[in-house]
Parts: C-alpha cells; sequence; structure tokens
C-alpha cells in the first residue's frame, strides 16, 4: 500500500501538485484521471519512487519511500514510461528481457515467462524484429511486456505496475487485451496497477479505483462507482458529459457532449420533468432537430 | 547463418581470437628489419634480431593490441552511456582534451630536474591525459542532455567546438615550447605506437584490465542503459554512480593512450559499429568482440604504417582515419536517412 499524505511538487517555482493526500490500495486497479498538466505523471513519479523532489510524507507498506534502494525498488514495482525509443536496434525479446534485469533468474525460467507473455499479447511472431522497425502501437506492446516480466518475476508478495498512458498508439482490440490482462492479473495474483488513463471508459470498465486531478489538486480519490458521477466527471475533465448505463455491462458508459448538446439536454430535463413521458439520459436530440431515443432516430421535432 | 553464429558465442570469440594470434605473428616479423618467420618459431635469432624483437617489436606488437582493445572498448562504452552509435572520443573532444593536458604537463616539466621528469613523463602524464579526457567527457556528456535524452546535435557541435579550443591550445604550447620532449606536432595529432616501450606498457597493462573487468561486468547495464535514462532507474540502476563510472573508464582508456601513443582516432567509432552489424547491439557480444576487434584493427593499422613506405614509417592515425573518416560518413548518412 502506497500513502501520501499533505505531498507537494514545485517545479522551478511553479506548483505542480499542492497538498495531495491519498492511499493507493495493493491488489486494487487505480487509475489517475485528469486534464492535461493536472499532474498526472508527476504522481505516477512520485508513487512509484522516481520523483523525490516532494514534500510532504509518501509510504510504501508503512515505510517512507526515499528509504527505499533502487535495486529494491525495482523489485517490488515496475514502470512503463511513455514510449521512448531504444538507442540501438534490439530485437524485441532482447527488449523484453531486460525487464529480468534486477533479478538473478535462471536463463531457461526467464525463457518460459517470455514466451509466456509474448503469446499472452501476441507478439511472439515478431520476437525476432528490431525494435526499431515496429510500429508505434507495437513498440507500446513490447515496452508493457518487458514491464509485465519485471512484476511477474518479482518476489514481492504484491508487486505494482505504474502505467503511464498504456493504451497510447494502441488500437481497441490491443487496449482491451492489455486492460483485461492487468485486471486479471490484479484478481489472481494480487497485482496492484496504477494506470494514468485518458480514455475514461477504459477506466470506468477496468478500474476498482479513480484518482481524479485537477490542477495539481486531488479532486476525488474512491471506488470508481462512487466517482463516475456527471457532476464529478465535468468538474474532473473540464467537459460536459452524460453517464448512461452501459447496454452489455454494468459499468457506466460516459459520453462527452458538445456544449450545445449539453444546453439541450438540460432542456429535455427540464420538459421529462413537467410531463414525465422520457427518461432523460437516452433522449437527445440533434442539430438539425432530430430527436434520438436510445441511440435511435425517433422522431423530427423540438421540445 | 549470423543467427546460429550468435547462438554460439564461443565460437566468433575464438575466430577473432585466433585470428589476433596470426596478425600478432605477422606483427613480430614486418618491419624495416624482416624477421624470418622459421626462425621466429624455433628462435634461432641474432642477437640484433634479437634485441629488435625484444625491445622493439613485442612491447609495440602487445601495446598496440592494448590501446586498440582500450580504444574501442571505451568506444562502445561511450557509445553506451550516450545512447548514440555516432560518439566517438575523438569526434567529441574527449582525445583533444587529453593531449592538452599531456602536452601541458611535458611543457611545463622542463621546469622540473631531469630525473623528475622521467617519473613526471611516465606517472603524471597519463594522470593528467585521463584528468582531460574526463572534464572533457563530463562536460559533453552535460552539455548533450535534455530531459534525459541525448541531442545528438548538441553533442556533435560541441564536440567540434571542444575539437577547436583544444586543438589550439595544444597547438599554441607546442608553438611556444622548444622541449624535444613534446616532439612533433604529428604524434599528438596523428599517434604513434612506435614509442611503446616495457616501462610503458607496465603502466597500460594495470589500467587495461582493471577497466576491463569493469566494462565486463556492467554488460547488461549498458543494454539497460540504452533503453532510456528513467527506465534504467526503473530497473534498479543508480543513474549517477553508473554515469560517472563509465565516464572514468572511457576516460581512463582514452587518457592512457592518448599519453603514451598521441591521438589515434576512429577505432572507437568503427570497429563497435562492426561488431553490432554482425552480432547485434547487445552488450554482451559488444564489449568481448570490440577488444578483440580493436586490438586487430590497431594492429592490422600498425603494420600497414610501417610497411607501406618501408624504411619510414607512416603516423598511425593516417590509416585509422582513411579508414574511419569516410566510415563516419556512411554512420551519419544511414542517421539521417532513419530520421527522415
Amino acid at each position: 500500500m502506497i500513502e501520501l499524505n499533505n505531498v507537494s511538487l514545485a517545479k522551478k517555482g511553479t506548483p505542480i501538485l499542492q497538498n495531495v493526500s491519498l492511499r493507493v490500495r495493493s491488489g486494487r486497479f487505480t487509475v489517475i484521471a485528469g486534464r492535461n498538466g493536472a499532474g498526472k505523471s508527476s504522481l505516477l513519479n512520485i508513487l512509484s519512487g522516481e520523483e523525490k523532489a516532494f514534500s510532504g510524507e509518501v509510504t510504501l507498506n508503512g515505510r517512507p519511500i526515499q528509504t527505499y534502494s533502487l535495486s529494491t525498488l525495482a523489485k517490488m514495482r515496475a514502470v512503463l514510461p511513455q514510449s521512448n525509443q531504444p538507442g540501438f536496434a534490439f530485437t524485441v525479446e532482447q527488449v523484453v528481457e531486460l525487464g529480468a534485469f534486477p533479478f538473478a533468474v535462471s536463463g531457461d525460467i526467464k525463457r518460459a515467462i517470455i514466451s509466456d507473455i509474448l503469446d499472452k499479447l501476441d507478439i511472439a511472431r515478431m520476437r525476432k524484429r528490431e525494435i526499431t522497425t515496429l510500429s508505434g502501437g507495437e513498440r507500446q506492446k513490447v515496452h508493457f511486456a518487458r514491464v509485465w516480466l519485471q512484476a511477474k518475476l518479482s518476489p514481492h508478495p504484491c508487486p505494482t505496475v505504474f502505467l503511464d498512458e498504456p493504451a497510447n498508439n494502441l488500437d481497441i482490440t490491443c487496449q482491451h487485451e492489455i486492460f483485461s490482462l492487468l485486471q486479471q492479473e490484479c484478481v489472481q495474483n494480487r497485482l496492484s496497477v496504477v494506470a494514468i488513463v485518458h480514455d475514461i471508459n477504459l477506466a470506468a470498465r477496468y478500474a476498482d479505483d479513480i484518482i481524479f486531478l485537477k490542477s495539481g489538486r486531488l479532486l476525488r480519490c474512491s471506488a470508481a462507482d462512487q466517482c463516475l458521477k456527471e457532476d464529478i466527471l465535468e468538474e474532473a475533465l473540464g467537459h460536459p458529459v452524460t453517464v448512461l448505463h452501459h447496454p452489455c455491462s454494468s459499468c457506466p458508459l460516459i459520453i462527452p457532449q458538445s456544449n450545445r448538446e449539453s444546453t439541450l439536454k438540460r432542456m429535455i430535463s427540464i420538459k421529462i420533468d413537467a410531463e414525465g413521458i422520457f427518461e432523460p439520459e437516452l433522449t437527445f436530440v440533434s442539430e438539425d432537430s432530430k430527436i434520438y431515443r436510445q441511440g435511435r432516430f425517433w422522431q423530427k421535432g423540438t421540445f | 547463418m549470423i543467427a546460429l553464429i550468435n547462438r554460439i558465442v564461443g565460437l566468433p570469440l575464438l575466430i577473432l581470437l585466433s585470428a589476433l594470434v596470426v596478425i600478432a605473428f605477422i606483427s613480430l616479423q614486418v618491419g624495416a628489419m624482416h624477421i624470418q618467420p622459421g626462425r621466429l618459431l624455433t628462435g634461432q635469432l641474432s642477437d640484433l634480431e634479437r634485441g629488435v624483437l625484444l625491445n622493439i617489436r613485442l612491447p609495440r606488437t602487445i601495446g598496440a593490441m592494448i590501446v586498440g582493445a582500450m580504444l574501442a572498448v571505451s568506444g562502445a562504452a561511450l557509445q553506451g552511456l550516450f545512447r548514440n552509435p555516432l560518439v566517438d572520443a575523438g569526434i567529441i573532444g574527449i582525445t583533444t582534451g587529453a593531449t592538452f593536458s599531456a602536452v601541458l604537463v611535458i611543457a611545463f616539466s622542463t621546469l622540473f630536474p631531469v630525473v623528475l621528469q622521467k617519473i613526471l613523463g611516465y606517472y603524471l602524464l597519463p594522470f593528467f591525459a585521463f584528468s582531460g579526457s574526463v572534464g572533457v567527457c563530463y562536460a559533453i556528456y552535460h552539455f548533450s542532455k535534455r530531459f534525459g535524452k541525448t541531442d545528438i546535435s548538441m553533442l556533435i557541435l560541441a564536440g567540434i567546438a571542444f575539437n577547436a579550443i583544444f586543438s589550439a591550445l595544444t597547438g599554441l604550447v607546442i608553438y611556444f615550447s622548444d622541449d624535444a620532449a613534446i616532439r612533433t606536432f604529428t604524434f599528438w595529432s596523428m599517434g604513434d605506437v612506435g614509442g611503446i616501450s616495457w616501462e610503458k606498457l607496465l603502466f597500460m597493462l594495470p589500467v587495461f584490465v582493471l577497466t576491463l573487468r569493469y566494462f565486463h561486468r556492467i554488460q547488461h547495464t549498458l543494454d539497460v542503459l540504452s533503453l532510456g535514462e528513467s527506465e534504467a532507474g526503473h530497473l534498479g540502476i543508480s543513474l549517477k554512480l553508473t554515469n560517472r563510472n563509465i565516464i572514468i573508464a572511457s576516460a581512463m582508456c582514452v587518457g592512457v593512450s592518448v599519453a603514451f601513443c598521441g591521438s589515434i582516432g576512429f577505432v572507437g567509432l568503427v570497429v563497435p559499429h562492426i561488431i553490432r552489424t554482425i552480432f547485434g547491439p547487445a552488450h554482451r557480444f559488444v564489449i568481448p568482440m570490440s577488444v578483440l576487434g580493436g586490438a586487430i584493427l590497431l594492429l592490422l593499422a600498425d603494420i600497414f604504417a610501417r610497411t607501406i613506405v618501408m624504411p619510414s614509417e607512416l603516423p598511425i592515425g593516417i590509416i585509422t582515419s582513411v579508414i574511419g573518416g569516410p566510415f563516419f560518413m556512411y554512420l551519419l548518412f544511414k542517421h539521417k536517412r532513419r530520421m527522415q
């Protein structure tokens, strides 16, 4: 468990984070969300022990995080920063293998785990390819495989994986592949995941807990179902949204709106209050006055 | 085929090692005075031949191998540190920094008594050359880093600036100095392995063994470093310490080479690159192969240098630059294409 107590961070006199106090629980999938420049990456760096120039108190399993050596931290947690091209043309397999650097493991065990990971991520066929020849999304998967290997080999009872925008460059299939793998690991192997995610629906689908940051301050840190509310989302993301029930799963479905849609929705709400006919969150009026109900065209007209 | 060789790490190492032995054997024979291979093997040598072999050829051959190996392995390590295959001690100004310090210490050593001069020549000279190369290496490292990444254009430009400054200063010191110890400007700008004696070898050997052990130990660390600085930190590497140690070890290699053999360019650029092209970028291949490759390249260059214009000798740096210069241009073009 990682605990932040009144943590602030400033760079060159500009405050990045201010008085953040929160708790990241073990074995949970925690998502950090917020607008650009809200301090998400800085928070992730503090949680992962990389950023040390903060004020306040950060404890990892009850001990101040600064007292852990880098090599001890490397055995407890893995970090996926935003994509970076390696200096030389390493093969996919070689890059993934670097995840085993902090550990003394036999070659056979290492190879078996690497094969398993490459298969699960569907990149086994490109294991001999040079990483410089891969597309952005493929490269992201390779780095993810490296981070996963590091977490897999960790002797710690509940290792943590920190991911800075892991969905970057990935297609929808890959995004869900990776996120469901992570969720599975959380449940089965008590892996803790802390990820910065911009796609709020991806967060809603997989996150156990969500941390919302706004301009360097903590807006909310709670279980996902408690904070995926329209008012909280609107404040955190700075954009009007509609929260619907997902037709197939129990998680909420968040639809960002243009400002005009947002006004129309309010108009609808008022009308419905008066007549009590429609369920407000299922009805929209498009700009050319077409009325949609439950995602389908219903009739032309205005309220 | 290459993949198969890759799997058997021992085989290419063995091939290079045998090549080195053969070339070393040739190096012992050729030169202004040719020694017959049969006589060399049986040991039936005249007194003159024995003298040439023991006092000139043998230290020269061993010295050329050690200097070549040190230059190549330090090149490989510096390229790993800067995460860029375009880095070479000569190009980024480390060699000229070392040269300037060495020339300076020789110029000022005339102020001391002769006995002290001898001691200064052997012990203080490499130390000063080493400090010069460490200084430039640190400066270059800090100049070229931006947000944890190496800015290659900054690196090359800073290298040009350092090269210009230190070459000018070296020229100035040599111009105002009439000491014979400085010999010629050619020695410092083009290199020469002809002056290597047993005493100098005695000093070079411990530095070589020490740095080689260090580079061997950090092979995997260099792999991790090439992922990026924060990634290396996440994998448990203390960057400050590792960077400092790599800089010091590489600077020791370059400093000692410059102090005893002048500046020999491009070995550190060409050798690791060829090794990477054949065996891939993993440093567990690059480091040991660069040691052997560097030794082979410099020994070959030395053989050419003393046979092409016999009985006179070409400065060895001309040979390495003739190979290295075009090679560097080829690398630049390749880099440019990749950027596009």
